[in-house]
């Protein structure tokens, strides 16, 4: 994946693909947002929200996004724990 | 054959065979002062158009293209030969250049070397304002049809050849001083046709490259109240890669190319309803100086 420059004007923009030739125009949010996916793809939210430069609402806000997205997958919620088998 | 030679036609030597008097025409009328190898030279190109053979000799007689011996078109009316030439070409240009990232863009170049773009669909009235530029303002024309960008350098190169022009357009450059136009051909599939010469200045000069500073996309709309505006650079990324003919083979390459060439421009779309009114609109974007 290549990136343009971000030019001035639209402060977009354009992803590329060089293994299948597409590309995508991205403006200012969604290139934060993609940025993010890249950043933590494969990372649970709880080794996300470890790292430092993640401690702020507003990327707190993003990482809930990632997670309603199904991006990063929630662990900190409460695992069943398995029942004893009835005797 | 009538014709069998190698024509320099900047930046490609072309072999062109053939025995129609009306490709013979067509060069001796729009190529004249290319300069000419001989029929062993090396050549991009090897261009045979040729009589179509059996029945089609004396009914409703065809001409054939070939390239490498391969015939990739359809047959069309022998009488439009000439043309046929320069459909071909444009053909051969957009499918074989290695190394180049070609566009579907008219280009211009001013005394500076500094370059105005100007992609379009078919219609959009480019190539009528490619031949204003040209011909009244004294533009140097690189190209009406092709812009070859060298990603490396980032400049275009070259490609001066007579401006194609249809339907109403050919009256409207007729009566631009200084045109000289070729023989008018009726009825093709593409409506009326015909070409005028490429300027002997822009083919003097057919060496050197020019860096693209503005990128125009013009709109003729009859009756339009002129307007222009700025476009940001990645909606023309996404407009002038719709116009590209090899931007997936030329992959990362022609990617960083054409990144290159926006962040030197300027882009502007424009709409006009008259000759006048479309190089006063060229006149504005050009004076807001370079990215």
């Amino acid at each position: 994946m290549r990136w343009s420059p971000i030019w001035s004007v639209e402060e977009a923009s354009v992803l590329f693909d060089s293994a299948s030739g597409d590309f995508w125009v991205v403006d200012a949010p969604s290139r934060d947002l993609l940025r993010q996916i890249e950043y933590a793809s494969g990372l649970s939210v709880d080794a996300v929200l470890a790292q430092g430069a993640w401690q702020t609402q507003e990327l707190h806000d993003a990482v809930a996004s990632l997670v309603s997205a199904g991006v990063l997958t929630q662990e900190s919620e409460p695992r069943p724990q398995p029942q004893p088998r009835p005797q | 054959m009538v014709i069998d030679t190698v024509l320099h036609i900047a930046p490609f030597h072309v072999r062109l065979r053939s025995p129609l008097a009306g490709v013979q025409r067509h060069v001796e009328t729009f190529y004249a002062n290319s300069q000419r190898l001989s029929a062993h030279s090396f050549a991009d190109f090897d261009m045979q158009i040729l009589p179509a053979a059996g029945l089609r000799r004396w009914w409703h007689p065809q001409a054939r293209f070939l390239l490498d011996g391969q015939e990739p078109f359809f047959p069309l009316p022998a009488a439009e030969a000439g043309p046929m030439f320069e459909w071909s070409l444009n053909w051969c240009v957009a499918q074989r250049p290695l190394g180049l990232l070609v566009m579907h863009a008219a280009v211009v170049a001013n005394a500076q070397g500094d370059a105005i773009m100007m992609p379009g669909f078919p219609g959009a009235g480019k190539s009528t304002l490619c031949a204003a530029l040209v011909l009244l303002k004294s533009w140097r024309l690189l190209s009406d049809e092709l812009t070859l960008l060298d990603p490396v350098r980032g400049l275009v190169q070259a490609h001066p050849r007579p401006i194609a022009l249809k339907n109403s357009s050919i009256d409207v450059v007729r009566g631009f001083a200084g045109a000289q136009l070729g023989p008018v051909y009726r009825g093709t599939r593409k409506g009326d046709i015909t070409h005028a010469a490429c300027p002997a200045e822009s083919l003097a000069r057919a060496a050197e490259p020019a860096r693209v500073r503005w990128v125009l996309f013009p709109r003729f709309q009859a009756g339009a109240v002129a307007r222009i505006e700025e476009v940001g650079r990645a909606e023309a990324f996404v407009l002038i890669s719709e116009q590209s003919f090899n931007n997936e083979r030329m992959g990362e390459a022609g990617f960083d190319g054409l990144c290159g060439l926006l962040s030197g421009a300027r882009c502007f779309e424009m709409v006009y309803g008259s000759t006048e009114d479309a190089l006063a609109l060229v006149q504005q974007a050009t004076a807001t100086g370079c990215a």
